[in-house]
């Protein structure tokens, strides 16, 4: 089988965005302490990158709503809940 | 003034809904809250469901429900970066119905069905909608809940949070601590379109009545806690792995990665050669396990599922079983407590007491050392599982070297490798943890 980027096994899956609602936000100035920064490796759908200067940039769409990112935080760098019902992540096989 | 109900059940998985199920058999006016679009559209697991409870609520499920095959045939793989050494088990039995329990599903489709099946027994299922926080009374007393709507308060007599391993709503009830990285496994999985006739022809099934279900440990996961699966449904296979998140936080592993590596395996590869991907999930399991229990019940609320970690993780996997027996045992509480017209603490202990009796207490029970044991024994993984493969491999080998010169390098070479005190030690711990408690 073809191995497949994280971009397009994202492809697969189907999302409702909740445009410019994000359900997860982080606080950049805790995140530049952070020490560890588990959660750019962790995430299941690399939604945690870092850019050239070592800063964390988080996007909000294409999450899983796993809550990975939410108990490996040791900084308490992010805020986290759920999207609207109905909104974020749609399996169809699960 | 808000609308009220008996009880409010959150979250439509499978511990939600064999409570709501449960309830509405017995004429319980109960409420279902799913945040998801539909039903399963937020769930994911390998995913063998095991049937006992289900065929408590639904003796003939195996007619209506959408199960992919029954599993007829298990594999357990130790595997190291390119070889793998493993057991098959092959029982006659398990090929005849009711199967040992086991049937492969897919959890979008299964819970979707489930759900509609405590609709027509009389629950109320409302989807697209999040519940966010409790109502409290002046004294504190849970009175019902907020869900995230225009006019979303609704207020109960109970609250059976079926919300699953993040419960937030726990946290928020004071009914659980801070959820710890080492209390998790990581779960990320491809669902692999194939046709029936190559599954059959691959796993060596007669039919699409027969299904396969191979577990793996050791490299799949980098040595660290966790296991690969690969189980077949009718038409698609489910491969997958999971990892403690500790473990996989402090190497910095990427989980895809590991999954593509995975499925990259010289054992797994001719398995899923030229399949179609299908769809690409992940998801957390909790895996605490006895210790890692919150307090399952409070005055007007109960907790039942992933959500109070009744899950068996040890060589089992167990959690599907394990939340709809939660959830039918949180019902039987609830009815219990509503003939009394009490639903404080002390009436709804009577849950406490159901579960202890059960298989869900009694397994979590007699696997409590061993979460602790796995983890202070990162070792475990690493040493004799490829030490095994390597053994395995030497012994056959056909070469000029005789067979007992062979057999003395074999052991020299084990020795070298652990000493004879912490291989007892291990023993020793490994029985208690996985055999005798
Ligand atoms: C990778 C992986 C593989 C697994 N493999 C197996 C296996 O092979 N066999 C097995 O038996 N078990 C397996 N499990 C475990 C199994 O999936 C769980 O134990 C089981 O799903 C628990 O059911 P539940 O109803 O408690 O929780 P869930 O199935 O998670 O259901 C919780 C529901 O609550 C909803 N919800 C959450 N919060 C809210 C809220 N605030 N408001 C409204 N709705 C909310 C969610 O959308 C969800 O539908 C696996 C798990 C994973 C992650
Ligand atoms: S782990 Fe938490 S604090 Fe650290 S970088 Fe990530 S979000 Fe920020
Ligand atoms: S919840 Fe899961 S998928 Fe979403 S950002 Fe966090 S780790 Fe990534």
């Amino acid at each position: 089988m073809k191995k497949l980027s994280i971009e397009d096994k994202i492809g697969l899956v189907k999302f409702k965005v909740d445009t410019g609602k994000p359900h997860i936000k982080i606080k950049p100035e805790i995140c530049k302490t952070c020490p560890e920064k588990y959660c750019v490796t962790i995430c299941p759908v690399e939604n945690y990158k870092l850019d050239e200067q070592g800063n964390v940039i988080f996007a909000f769409e294409g999450c899983y709503e796993c809550g990975t990112c939410r108990i490996v935080c040791t900084k308490c760098g992010l805020e986290w809940d759920y999207p609207l019902g109905g909104y974020g992540v749609c399996f169809r096989e699960g | 003034m808000a609308e009220k109900v008996d009880v409010v059940v959150v979250g439509g998985g499978p511990a939600g809904i064999a409570c709501a199920y449960t309830l509405a058999k017995a004429g319980v006016e109960t409420i279902v809250f799913e945040r998801g679009g539909y039903p399963g559209s937020k769930n994911v697991m390998g995913g063998i469901l095991f049937t006992n409870a289900l065929a408590k609520l639904i003796p003939d499920f195996r007619e209506h429900a959408p199960v992919e095959r029954p599993v007829t045939k298990r594999k357990f793989l130790a595997i190291s970066e390119k070889d793998a050494l493993g057991v098959e088990t092959g029982f006659s039995d398990f090929s005849r119905p009711p199967h040992n329990n086991n049937f492969t599903v897919l959890r979008a489709r299964f819970d979707q069905w489930f759900a509609n099946q405590a609709e027509d027994a009389g629950a109320m299922i409302l989807s697209e909608t999040v519940v966010d926080d409790f109502i409290y009374d002046d004294n504190k007393k849970i009175i019902g809940v907020k869900t995230r709507r225009d006019d979303g308060d609704i207020l109960c007599n109970c609250v059976v949070l079926a919300d699953g391993v993040n419960s937030l709503l726990a946290k928020k009830a004071g009914l659980r601590s801070e959820f710890k990285p080492k209390d998790f496994v990581l779960g990320v999985k491809m669902v692999l379109g194939l046709p029936a006739e190559k599954i059959c022809e691959r796993f060596s099934l007669e039919s699409k009545n027969d299904g396969a279900a191979y577990e793996f440990f050791g490299a799949v996961t980098n040595n660290i806690l966790g296991s690969g699966f690969i189980y077949t449904n009718l038409e698609s296979v489910s491969i997958g792995l999971g990892v403690a998140l500790d473990g996989a936080c402090k190497l910095g592993l990427r989980p895809y990665e590991l999954l593509d590596k995975f499925m990259d395996h010289p054992y797994v590869r001719p398995l899923i050669k030229d399949s179609e991907p299908i769809e690409y999930s992940a998801h957390l399991l909790p895996e605490g396990g006895y210790h890692g229990m919150p307090h399952v019940f409070h005055d007007n609320v109960l907790v039942c599922g992933d959500a109070a970690s009744f899950v068996n993780t040890s060589i089992y996997h167990e959690g599907s079983n394990l939340a709809m027996e939660s959830g039918i045992l949180a019902a039987k509480a609830v009815m219990q407590a509503r003939g009394r017209g009490d639903f404080s603490a002390k009436s709804l202990m009577k849950y406490a007491e159901y579960l202890q009796e059960s298989i869900v207490i009694k397994d979590l029970k007699k696997y409590e050392r061993l979460p602790g044991f796995l983890h202070s024994s990162p070792h475990l993984f690493n040493n004799y599982l490829d030490l095994a493969i390597e053994l395995a491999k030497d012994y056959f080998i056909v070469d000029e070297l005789s067979k007992g010169e062979r057999q003395k390098l074999m052991f020299k070479k084990a020795w070298g490798r652990v000493s004879v005190m912490q291989l007892i030690g291990d023993a020793y711990k490994s029985f208690r943890s996985f055999i005798w408690n």
